[in-house]
């Protein structure tokens, strides 16, 4: 009866086990992520760094490998490592298959003494695109004016009431770029484009130097479609001319001034595929060929088009006619499966090898045009699918934690800090007055794009030590 | 014997002291005013692999030889230039020059145009240079 008693219950106790492994005390499906870790600076692999997804974890062998098996689905993955900033990435994880998640970290920042301490006003400033394309020549076509954007927020760091949106005058002046005509024809043809401004004016009005104003959000200033060129006054080859911003208060003193880049680059490398003779005619006469226009012909007798008089592009808010591709469209659909799709492919047509639009700390750290916007054929298709073209773009969250996102249904460039220390920063600060511009988030390979946080903050990061706005604050965690 | 050593000996000094000042007049980091001159002068002969030499280090880890020679020539054609005012202190220097491009069909420009233009000069390795950034 004993031994009974002892079987019944045994077995019982089997087959509580056995269903609380059916009833869900089994572990789900798992697959694979491995990858590297490395310094984002030399490039030398970091031993000895931890990889976790908050449940289980993984350390860097002395080459900077690493592997583990971590719950199928969306993980957001942490790498840390001692003398490192944590840094994160979110990655979708599929059973039997193994992810590659590489990491390239960057220092931890200084102890340096922040310049901005001993100051009253501080400029955040930047660029919206991180480059802007222009064109050496205008008298065969026109696909982008001479344009670009600055902003600027101002912080008092004694006061409350940030940005600063009255009671001051924010000018801007490219003292190096004072006289566009020199060395572009864009005025000379900018009628037969559409547009009639006076000479060194930019399509929207706006002149090489003036006064800015406040943007639509009442957040920052801004100063829009600058039309300056890669070429400083005296013919220099200068794709990051900077802009010269000073603040005034009503009286005319002067609050604070700074430098910031404002990139601008010709390098189209057109002739790579269509002849180094004269590789914007070869381009009207294949557009002739294909699409039975006479766009060759109109040249020769004087008359050039836009590419935006037939292609929608959003760029220049143009409609375009109807059956007609956008242009975005038009020149990927066109030219995928014709240039690779990495970076060095996208630099056939984008500013380029060397003026290196793509160059901010997600470049540094190995990742591609093509990682964010995918190849040629998908940047096409995702059109076809009804994405807007520069109005819906790659997403930060698609790759950051959600403490690192932008906010819903805005670009990057057009969102403002959500989750800061303190609630009454939230909704004023924009992603780039720290961040600095897509493509060029800090940091950066050029050392124009840091000269913000080189005044202010002693260091080529982004903003990340509170007492460069603040006089009462020191670092702390600019995200919640 | 002994007078013509001292002859010849004179005549080497002399001979070397014109030839360092040669070579000191003829450097591009003797004077700001003397990298100014072997600047616009370079670049009025459109020798633009001269022009270029002119540059400090980081413009020039920035953009090769070649590159800047290729964007140089799609701007204009300086014809002359005149320095009108050079501030200079023992590392820095600032320059205004009057610059006067050619005429250019490209730019359907009949006339020369005079631009005031700004330098930055600083001193690298004892030598001026042209600071872009």
């Amino acid at each position: 009866m004993r031994k009974a008693f002892i079987a019944v219950g045994l077995t019982a106790i089997l087959c509580l086990m056995l269903s609380g492994v059916a009833l869900g005390g089994r572990p789900g499906p798992t697959g694979t992520v491995s990858g590297t870790v490395k310094d984002i600076s030399t490039g030398a692999a970091v031993a000895g760094a931890t990889i976790s997804n908050g449940t289980v974890s993984a350390t860097t062998d002395a080459n900077g490998n690493y592997t583990m098996n971590v719950a199928t689905g969306s993980n957001t993955l942490s790498a840390s490592a001692g003398s490192y900033i944590t840094t994160y990435q979110v990655c979708t994880v599929t059973s039997g298959i193994t992810t590659t998640v590489n990491w390239s970290l960057t220092k931890a920042y200084g102890n340096q003494a922040i310049p901005a301490a001993g100051m009253d006003y501080t400029i955040l400033a930047w660029n919206d695109l991180g480059m802007h394309c222009d064109q050496d020549d205008y008298s065969y076509f026109m696909v982008l004016p001479p344009y670009n954007t600055l902003h600027v927020q101002i912080q008092d760091r004694n006061g409350r009431n940030n940005p600063i949106m009255s009671g001051v005058t924010v000018s801007y002046a490219f003292p190096k770029k004072t006289n566009s005509a020199l060395h572009t024809n864009w005025w000379t043809y900018q009628s037969q484009y559409g547009f009639n401004q006076p000479v060194n004016v930019g399509i929207s009005g706006t002149p090489l130097a003036g006064d800015m104003v406040p943007d639509a959000n009442n957040l920052s200033w801004v100063a829009e479609g600058i039309p300056i060129t890669p070429y400083d006054d005296d013919g220099t080859w200068d794709p990051y001319g900077t802009a010269t911003i000073t603040v005034k208060d009503s009286a005319g003193n002067i609050l604070q001034t700074a430098d910031v880049v404002a990139p601008v680059s010709t390098e189209m490398t057109c002739s790579n595929c269509h002849g180094t003779s004269n590789p914007q005619l070869d381009i009207l006469q294949k557009h002739d060929e294909h699409n039975g226009t006479t766009l060759a012909t109109d040249q020769a007798a004087g008359k050039v088009h836009a590419c935006a008089e037939c292609h929608a592009d959003n760029a220049l808010g143009a409609p375009g006619k109807p059956g007609v591709e956008n242009l975005s469209l038009a020149m990927h659909q066109f030219h995928a499966g014709k240039a690779a799709d990495t970076t060095d492919g996208c630099y056939n047509c984008h500013p380029g090898p060397k003026t290196q639009c793509l160059r901010g700390i997600m470049e540094r750290a190995g990742k591609g045009c093509v990682d964010c916007h995918g190849s040629m054929a998908q940047v096409a298709s995702s059109i076809v699918n009804g994405r807007n073209p520069w109005l819906e773009e790659p997403r930060c969250a698609d790759c950051h934690d959600a403490k690192h996102a932008e906010n819903d249904n805005t670009l990057y460039r057009n969102s403002v800090l959500q989750n800061g220390p303190n609630n009454t920063m939230n909704g004023k600060l924009y992603c780039e007055a720290c961040h600095n511009s897509t493509h060029a988030e800090l940091t950066t390979a050029i050392s124009a794009d840091a000269s913000i946080t080189q005044k202010f903050q002693g260091d080529n990061y982004w903003i990340w030590n509170c007492t460069v706005c603040h006089t009462n604050k020191r670092q702390q965690p600019m995200h919640k | 014997m002994k007078s013509r050593h001292l002859l010849l000996i004179a005549l080497f000094l002399t001979g070397l002291s014109l030839f360092l000042y040669g070579c000191q007049a003829n450097s591009n980091s003797a004077s700001p005013k003397a990298l100014l001159d072997k600047y616009f002068s370079s670049a009025m002969k459109q020798d633009y692999a001269t022009t270029y030499t002119c540059y400090y280090k980081a413009y020039q880890d920035k953009v090769s030889q070649e590159d800047y020679v290729k964007h140089r020539k799609q701007a204009s054609i300086l014809r002359s230039y005149k320095v009108t005012s050079l501030k200079q202190s023992d590392v820095t220097a600032q320059a205004e020059v009057l610059l006067t491009f050619a005429p250019s069909k490209k730019l359907s420009r009949n006339k020369p145009v005079t631009v005031r233009a700004k330098e930055d000069l600083i001193k690298e390795d004892n030598q001026w240079k042209i600071k872009v950034w």
